[in-house]
């Protein structure tokens, strides 16, 4: 298929029409408007659609179309539980039939949860006990000592964090004398480290996440900028 | 009177502390349990009143109970089918003593009054059996009726005989005050007697048969000898038997043929004298019977004697046939009829009319029917001092000229007059539905003066009962006290049982109806003078409101106030509570001392202020947010703008060096160590928004490894997105002349299934995605994700990288994942991730931009994006550590001022 017009010109029309979207997202700074939302709206109807096609030509027809039409008898056998689970999950588009998809969903659901369990259970509980318990290097001689401070004091740092975080959490309480429910005094001590932790760690998201938008804020009017310079 | 009580049986004035009449051993007790009118009597076994009872009558109890076991020899006793069909127990239940008595023992216990009357002495005792119903009368049930009648009866005539002036019985006074209230009761009493001479005259043989006692046999010859010969047995009448005064009757019965009536006995008692002495101006019986129907003192078995003497005026023999024929004879011999009140069989002969008669609807004894104007009956059972007048008879009435029952249909009417504890007491069915029988008089001019003063009496009230009736009759003129009407009337006197016991007057309901209601007698009775036996004879079917009514009589207590006002006997009596005083009064308004009072003042108030709505303190909004906000922006963009669009390069970007992450470092040897055109697994899943910083930080490495290594790029998304994602990562600048022909990646697109789909892929790639974006077979091998030599996974979540790790460490748990996993992750998941660095699950980690820079610094100098974001990255990241230093001090400013001011106004 050849465009009617090279790829600079489509460079062009593309950056010009991200350019208009971009400063109608830009317009929510005065709050919300029409602008914004037009281009919310074409924003949603787009990923929509493409969405779609995805699905249809990524997922349904490689998947089930294809080897139902031109698949083995054993292809097509073997299609015959994910399409019945289609057919139960489009039942709850019919209200009184809805409660067919329970099926289908119990099983996606049943299935997914068994995984998430065992992968979070060998990806990320025991390897990260693990590596909490390891952050501290084995130090034999005090020039190991130097040659790992860092990492020692990495590794103090790591399990600080970790054990006052985890204490901050714990809200086992006693009543006390003037009738106020309140932690041991320990408890209480621990979890305000654990909240210095907790509160460092979330500054360390936001920036993050500053960074990150600042990054895309800066790419848009990187684009907007080569845009206009490229336009001759 | 406190200390004293009276017999309720024979009138005995007795002590207070005396259980029992000194005279007849009544229990004077019974005064206390007695019955009310209205009050459901108790039923009673009157056997235990037996050792009240006099001897005569025990002893003839006891015999019948011994002759009881012979009710199998009685069966078949000669005499007994010449008593036909008789009478049903429960008919005569309460004379069935008197039969038994009168059939055997009262020849031997024959009471002195009747002796010193006859002058027969007692004789041997019969050995003879008793009817089967006499038994079974005495034996109990309704048959204590018998034994109080038997218990009553010789009392009463014994006072009458023994002392008739000085002493006075109940029933005496009873008699007294009935006939002073209301002569109407007179006149029932007349026509009962009169009946009762019906009755007597009726019998064609008189009752001399075994059962008889001999000076009643003997008084029956005497009679037979004496009267018209037409009869066929002589009759009681005045002779050397009977007593004085009865002889004195006798001739003046029979010379006074008009009817008047000269009798006067000295032994009789006073109303029987002042009822002679009243009689002698009477001339004939019209004459004599109003006045002896009008006696107020007189009994009604008296009564009857009159009437019946005024229905037969003219007969020489009021007991004869012919008298007594057609209408007059209102008795018939029935199977009911008591064998005492029938024939004896030596005088059946002299009766066949009477055998022959087919009984009788006559359920009653027939001393207890009322006559009726066209019928008489005829009984053969009547004891023998009581059938002593049966000889009077001449002919016994034939079987068609016998009376229909006629009084039968007015019951109710002809008992007016009856008392309503005699009603009560008499089984009604049996002795007040017999027909009535026409009376026969009975006086003579031998009549005592208690008879004549019957008939003085009558002659001022002749509105007899039976008036109607005996004017009807044309013989009415005959004298009333003939002769031979006194044999039948002193009978009847003698046989008639009382008016209170039988109470038997069916008369007419056009004669009952002058008189006074039943109630009304009934009313002027008082309780307390009811003799125990006719408290015993009361009927047990009395209604449950009598008892109720009885109960309640007890506490009669008016009540005069609440709700219960105007009721009577509601509550309960409790004898000994009575309010000794007025009760005390206590003030319902709450007494607290001023202390309490003002206790309870601040717990009202406490309790108030809890409910008062409390104010919630609202932020004040910062007046200059949107200023501030709008500067920031201004700010920020200028910035950036100018920075971006000069194109600067103020900022230098950091070195590799000891401060640069060692996450970066891992990374980096990944990407400079991966085999030469070994498959590499590139996880693009990320959104497009963050697309310029992961493009930024992923170009770096994709650019060193290709430079490199020249991997062989296998794309491939669990985001719908991540195919256009990569169509763009590969359309950089530093990318797209490498990455622009076949084979040289592989997009495989979209995975679908999320965590599913990966774990799915981590184990079998080919099977997971057979075909890539394009549909073309993937070129994967079919083994698992470890075919790879590295795994780079491009994400702006945490969570995306999370799953990535854990699946594929979990496809070779327990054993690391062979090939090393690279994660290039946005500013905002790096810190996220890190910790799977730290744990040596992640070889290394590019965090956005500044990951990014540091990476282009070591890809031998070759431009790329970070470098050209790095000045605007670099002064918008100082910006924003400015202003954020910028505003901590802005409000520690402010709240250094609050707390200057808070200090001063304090």
């Amino acid at each position: 298929m050849t465009l009617p017009f090279d790829v600079n010109t489509l460079d062009l029309f593309s950056g010009l029409a991200g350019l208009i979207f971009t400063l109608m997202i830009f317009s929510y700074v005065i709050g919300d408007n029409f602008l914004f939302r037009i281009a919310l709206y074409i924003f949603t109807g787009v990923s929509a659609g493409y969405i779609a096609s995805v699905a249809w030509w990524q997922v349904l027809r490689p998947n089930l179309v294809a080897p139902l039409i031109s698949g083995s008898a054993l292809d097509k056998a073997l299609l015959v539980f994910p399409l019945a689970g289609i057919l139960m999950i489009l039942m709850k588009v019919l209200p009184r039939l809805s409660g067919i998809s329970r099926f289908a969903m119990a099983f996606i659901v049943g299935a997914g949860a068994a995984v998430t369990i065992a992968g979070a259970l060998r990806g990320t509980l025991i390897p990260q006990v693990e590596g909490t318990l390891n952050s501290i290097p084995r130090m034999n001689t005090p020039a190991d000592l130097a040659q790992n401070f860092n990492m020692l004091v990495n590794g103090v740092a790591i399990l600080l964090g970790t054990a006052l975080t985890l204490i901050y959490f714990h809200f086992g309480a006693r009543t006390q004398q003037d009738g106020s429910v309140r932690r041991m005094g320990v408890i209480e001590i621990l979890a305000w480290l654990g909240r210095f932790f907790i509160g460092v760690t979330l500054g360390v998201v936001f920036a993050g996440v500053y960074s990150a938008a600042l990054t895309a804020l800066i790419e848009r009017i990187s684009s907007m900028i080569n845009l206009f310079g490229n336009i001759p | 009177m406190d200390q004293m009580i009276k017999c309720p049986a024979c009138g005995e004035i007795n002590s207070a502390e005396l259980d029992y009449c000194q005279k007849c051993n009544t229990h004077l007790r019974q005064q206390d349990k007695a019955f009310k009118p209205g009050e459901l009597p108790n039923k009673k076994n009157t056997a235990e009143l037996e050792p009240i009872l006099p001897q005569w009558l025990r002893d003839a109890r006891e015999q019948s109970r011994q002759t009881s076991q012979d009710d199998s020899i009685e069966s078949v006793r000669p005499a007994r089918p010449q008593q036909p069909s008789q009478p049903a127990a429960s008919n005569v239940d309460f004379l069935a003593g008197l039969q038994s008595h009168a059939s055997d023992d009262t020849e031997d216990e024959t009471p002195d009054w009747l002796a010193s009357i006859t002058g027969v002495s007692n004789k041997a005792k019969k050995a003879g059996p008793e009817a089967a119903d006499v038994h079974r009368v005495e034996m109990g049930g309704r048959d204590d009726f018998a034994r109080d009648a038997e218990n009553e009866s010789p009392s009463w005539l014994a006072d009458i005989q023994s002392q008739p002036k000085t002493e006075k019985d109940e029933l005496t006074d009873w008699f007294k005050e009935a006939s002073n209230q209301a002569d109407d009761n007179s006149k029932d009493w007349l026509g009962q007697s009169t009946a009762g001479n019906i009755f007597i005259n009726e019998i064609d043989e008189p009752a001399t048969s075994d059962q008889a006692p001999d000076w009643l046999r003997q008084m029956q010859a005497d009679e037979s000898a004496k009267n018209n010969p037409v009869k066929a047995e002589p009759s009681f009448t005045a002779n050397d038997d009977g007593p004085d005064w009865l002889k004195g009757m006798q001739p003046e019965n029979s010379s006074a043929g008009e009817g008047q009536s000269g009798l006067s006995n000295d032994d009789a008692p006073d109303w029987l004298t002042r009822m002679g002495g009243d009689q002698p101006t009477s001339a004939g019986a019209a004459d004599v019977m109003p006045s002896f129907s009008s006696n107020d003192d007189l009994p009604s078995w008296l009564n009857s004697d009159a009437s019946q003497e005024k229905s037969q005026p003219q007969k020489s023999n009021p007991f004869s046939e012919s008298g007594v024929g057609g209408n007059d004879a209102p008795f018939s011999l029935t199977e009911d009829t008591p064998d005492w009140l029938k024939p004896t069989p030596s005088e059946q002969p002299k009766t066949p009319a009477l055998r022959n008669t087919s009984p009788l609807k006559n359920t009653s004894p027939l001393w207890l029917r009322e006559t009726t104007p066209g019928g008489e009956a005829e009984d053969a059972n009547v004891p023998a001092w009581l059938s002593s007048d049966a000889p009077v008879i001449n002919q016994p009435p034939a079987i068609d000229q016998l009376p229909t029952p006629a009084a039968t249909q007015n019951d109710e009417a002809e008992f007016g007059d009856i008392p309503s504890w005699l009603k009560a007491a008499a089984p009604q069915s049996s002795i007040f539905s017999e027909p009535a029988v026409e009376p026969e008089p009975a006086f003579s001019s031998d009549t005592p003066d208690w008879l004549s003063a019957f008939k003085s009496v009558e002659g001022s009230q002749p509105a007899s009962p039976f008036e109607t009736e005996t004017k009807n009759d044309s013989n009415l003129t005959a004298p009333a006290f003939t002769e031979n009407a006194f044999d039948g009337g002193s009978d009847a006197l003698f046989t008639e049982m009382p008016d209170w016991l039988s109470n038997a007057s069916e008369e007419p309901l056009a004669n009952s109806a002058p008189f006074a209601p039943v109630a009304n007698n009934a009313e002027t009775l008082s309780a307390g003078e009811l003799p125990s036996w006719v408290q015993a004879m009361r009927p047990v079917e009395s209604s449950s409101s009598a008892r109720s009514t009885a109960a309640s009589s007890s506490d009669q207590t008016l009540e005069s106030r609440g709700a219960l006002t105007g009721l009577t006997g509601v509550l309960p009596a409790v004898p000994g509570y009575t309010p000794s005083s007025k009760p005390k009064a206590y003030s319902i308004l709450l007494q607290a001392t001023e202390e309490q009072k003002s206790h309870a003042f601040l717990l009202e108030q406490i309790l108030s202020a809890e409910t008062e709505p409390q104010p919630i303190a609202s932020f004040q909004p910062l007046a200059a947010s949107r200023p501030l906000r709008w500067f920031i922006a201004v700010t920020v963009l200028a910035m950036l703008i100018t920075v971006t669009a000069l194109g600067t390069q103020l900022f230098t970007l950091p070195a590799l060096s000891m401060a640069a992450p060692s996450a970066l470092k891992g990374a980096l040897d990944v990407a400079q160590t991966v085999p030469e055109g070994a498959p590499v697994l590139v996880v693009v899943d990320y959104q497009p928004s963050h697309a310029a910083e992961l493009e930024a930080a992923a170009a770096p490495m994709l650019d060193q490894m290709d430079l490199l290594r020249h991997p062989k790029l296998i794309f491939i998304s669990t985001n719908e997105m991540g195919s256009i994602l990569t169509q763009r990562l590969l359309s950089l600048p530093s990318l797209k002349d490498r990455y622009r022909g076949e084979g040289q990646f592989t997009n495989l697109g979209y995975l679908p299934g999320g965590e599913l789909g990966i774990r799915a892929f981590v184990q079998n790639p080919l099977q997971a995605k057979p075909l890539d974006v394009s549909q073309n077979p993937s070129q994967l091998q079919p083994i698992s994700v470890v075919q790879f030599v590295a795994v780079i996974v491009l994400t702006d979540n945490a969570n995306s990288g999370r799953v990535w790790i854990e699946q594929a460490t979990a496809a070779t748990s327990p054993l690391p994942f062979p090939a090393p996993i690279v994660l290039i992750t946005s500013a905002q998941a790096g810190p996220m991730i890190h910790p799977y660095y730290v744990s040596g699950q992640v070889k290394g980690i590019v965090n956005g931009l500044y990951g990014a820079a540091i990476f282009e610094q070591n890809n031998a100098g070759r431009p790329g994006t970070a470098r050209s974001y790095w000045d605007a990255y670099s002064l918008g990241m100082l910006l924003a550590m400015s202003m954020l230093a910028l505003g901590g001090l802005w409000n520690l400013a402010l709240g250094m001022r609050d707390r200057s001011t808070l200090k001063e106004a304090k």
